[in-house]
């Protein structure tokens, strides 16, 4: 009788731990699920993608510098062509990082204070603001209220509308040269300062975090995924075609509008959140993960949901300004590859990888 | 002979201690019972809970229209009093019951009401700092805002979800164990029930947001504290933990499980705590989040939640709970002494992210 006891009571205490090891298992959590390292995904994208798309866009603006500096002293027609280019390379590297509004990007309100896209409706206001900083000289570019009137659309507006090169060129300029010199360190700054936390201490923290949940890495970028398109459908190409508006067109809303980049921004941006998917095919990326999630079906459609968006874009003649009018029909091709996207994104994607979306304001009140 | 006494005289002792003590034992054997899988207990009678959760939603609905209505401020005072027959529903006009009466500092939230109303007779009128009107939340929604961007609507709202049915439901549950008899007990335990307003066979796993449980209406779909198991209560399991404990504890009263009953009853107090702290953090964090810059109407909507859930907190249980008068103190005058737009124009974010520290580490919330 005692030595059954005894088995017994082994046989309880073997059967607890086994379960409560099956309890505390959550196959979510863990680094290796399903043979797919998210462990190694996650230093891929830190290594190869994020911290070098921030060191890029870092270069660019420093090269842009000298160049805003050319046309600040002698505001020519010429010098200001040489820095359109360098400006549209800068502004190109800035839509790869886009992408990566966490960790210390968040923290910062990083692309807020870079690139806060027009809002849709018929009200120039941050413009107007822009003016009114120039003017009296006096503004605090580090307040939340004044991300619209900086960073790259900023940049756009003063240094390539039609009267420019009159405006600079004119004796009181020197308020609107200090404004733009001031937009542009800031730019600079603030990559500075994300670049370096990533190197300092949030690369460590990214890539020990494996988890899905609101706050993790991962849950971070299927967000960012989901919002970057809702960007791409709203402010980028929906709002100023009229989506939001029933068909009336809000062409000077267009992201680049004073450049004529819009269409070569938003290709880049769609093209590299693309990149973003698939990580060069290196097998570390959310198109890997999914396939060793037994999800290949749902991979394969993302892909080509993918190409069908940046073609359908590609198809847009230059400048979108102008097509959002003259080529509805191409424009509109576009849109509807893009809301097919950002559903799948949004909702299939985000699923499959137990991710909740939480940017939206859903909010039940 | 002297000595055989003695032996059986103290044998006897002995043994009537012995069985005194079992006695005693024998009292504290309870009777094996049953916790019920829904809220099945026979006369359970919550309408007084129930007939002002009923009042509550209809001045909300009422509040809500103030987009599209200058609210009026005596039909707001005769719903929040039940006077002059206000109520949609006749039956509430004559049941006898009145939110105002069970409200913990009724004139803080009545003041809050009246203040919608006012800002009600701007809502054509764009508000920003300094002035009282609606501000967009979506392409298709509004929110009435006072001069301080504060949503009074919900300011009020979750106000009073803290000082009436929080506060009710806190100090009835704390009094239960002194109640004289059993049906005492269960009478308060269950008008304690029906302030957290779900339904008797509600469970966590219910969806009630989507088809077909969202066709449901109160009470067979929870309101007020019960919706927000749910929605601000997921990630901490307040659904499961409060709704097991009202079943267990109710349960343990008939059977006289004293020990079981008040275990109950402090979980259920710390978790509904818990779930205003894990509200008021998360929308604390809303405003602060890269995605609603520059969206003044959804980064007010959230600090006005957040100010109502924070009030709730004045009426915890302080004997229980972990958090301090101090830092209660520190987030109250934050949230009442800072308009809207400093408390999200402010660089970084100090106050907001004070607020948010002292309830993640207070409460141990998740991300």
């Amino acid at each position: 009788m005692k030595a059954n006891k005894k088995i017994y009571l082994i046989l309880i205490v073997l059967l607890c731990t086994a379960l409560s090891c099956g309890k505390s298992n959550n196959p979510v959590d863990e680094p290796v699920t399903n043979g797919f390292d998210k462990t190694a995904m996650l230093t891929n994208y830190a290594d190869n993608l994020i911290i070098p798309g921030y060191t890029d866009l870092q270069q660019k603006l420093q090269l842009l510098t000298p160049a805003v500096n050319t046309f600040l002293t002698a505001p020519t027609t010429l010098n200001q062509q040489a820095m359109l280019q360098v400006f549209k390379t800068a502004y190109l590297s800035f839509e790869k990082v886009s992408f990566t509004q966490f960790g210390p990007a968040e923290t910062i309100l990083y692309t807020n204070f870079m690139n806060t896209l027009p809002a849709t409706t018929n009200d120039n206001s941050d413009l107007q603001k822009i003016e009114a900083n120039i003017s009296s000289g006096s503004y605090n570019l580090s307040q939340n209220i004044t991300v619209n009137q900086q960073g790259f659309p900023a940049l756009d507006y003063l240094l390539f509308s039609a009267n420019t090169v009159q405006q600079f060129s004119a004796a009181n300029s020197a308020n609107r040269k200090k404004y733009v010199q001031d937009i542009l360190a800031r730019m600079q700054d603030l990559t500075d300062n994300v670049l370096s936390s990533w190197k300092n201490s949030y690369r460590a923290q990214f890539i020990a975090n494996t988890k899905s949940d609101a706050g993790s890495p991962i849950g971070y970028m299927v967000n960012q995924f989901a919002y970057e398109m809702d960007q791409l459908k709203g402010p980028r190409i929906g709002w100023p075609f009229g989506k939001q508006s029933g068909g009336l067109i809000f062409e000077n809303k267009c992201e680049g509008y004073y450049s004529k980049t819009s269409l070569a921004l938003a290709i880049e941006n769609l093209s590299s959140l693309k990149a973003y998917y698939i990580a060069a095919g290196s097998g570390k990326s959310f198109s890997a993960y999914l396939t060793a999630l037994g999800k290949d079906q749902l991979n394969q459609s993302i892909l080509t949901y993918f190409d069908n968006a940046i073609n359908k874009l590609k198809a847009v003649p230059d400048p979108l300004s102008a097509s959002l009018t003259n080529n509805k029909t191409a424009v509109d091709a576009a849109y509807k590859e893009i809301q097919i996207l950002l559903t799948v994104l949004k909702t299939d994607l985000a699923s499959a990888l137990s991710v909740r979306i939480t940017y939206v304001d859903n909010d039940g009140d | 002979m002297k000595n055989r006494y003695l032996k059986s005289s103290v044998l006897l002792a002995f043994t009537i201690i012995g069985f005194s003590s079992c006695k005693k034992d024998n009292d504290e054997v309870i009777e094996p019972y049953t916790v019920p899988a829904t809220y099945d207990f026979t006369a359970a009678n919550y309408d007084a809970s129930t007939n002002r959760v009923k009042m509550m939603l209809e001045l909300d609905t009422y509040m809500k229209t103030a987009t599209t209505v200058k609210l009026d401020g005596t039909k707001t005072t005769n719903l929040f009093n039940n006077t002059n027959n206000p109520f949609n529903n006749a039956a509430l006009n004559t049941s006898g019951v009145k939110l105002s009466d069970k409200t913990t500092d009724a004139a803080q939230f009545k003041g809050n009401i009246d203040l919608l109303v006012s800002n009600s007779q701007s809502n054509d009128v764009l508000a920003s700092k300094g002035t009282a009107g609606y501000l967009l939340r979506s392409a298709t929604s509004k929110i009435v805002v006072g001069a301080d961007g504060f949503e009074y609507g919900q300011v009020a709202l979750k106000g009073m979800m803290g000082g009436l049915f929080f506060k009710q439901a806190m100090d009835i549950l704390s009094a239960v164990p002194a109640d004289a008899t059993i049906a005492l007990q269960q009478q308060h335990w269950d008008e304690a029930f029906g302030y957290l307003a779900i339904p008797t066979d509600y469970t966590p796993e219910k969806d009630y947001t989507v088809a077909p449980l969202n066709a449901l209406v109160f009470p067979a779909k929870p309101a007020l504290w019960g919706g927000y198991l749910a929605e601000r209560g997921k990630n901490i399991n307040a659904g499961q933990v409060i709704w097991d404990a009202f079943r267990t504890g109710r349960a343990a009263i008939g059977a006289k499980d004293t020990k079981v009953r008040d275990q109950a009853i402090t979980d259920i107090q710390m978790m509904w705590e818990k779930l205003a702290a894990n509200a008021a953090y998360a929308y604390m964090n809303i405003p602060q989040q890269s995605a609603n810059i520059g969206n003044f109407g959804t980064q007010f909507h959230a600090l006005s939640e957040a100010h109502g859930f924070i009030a709730s907190l004045k009426y915890r249980v302080k004997a229980k709970s972990k958090l301090s008068d101090a830092d209660y103190n520190t987030m109250w005058n934050i949230i009442t002494t800072n308009d809207a737009y400093s408390l999200v124009g402010e660089t970084g974010f100090t106050k907001l992210k004070q607020i948010a520290t002292i309830l993640k580490t207070t409460y141990s919330l998740p991300e």
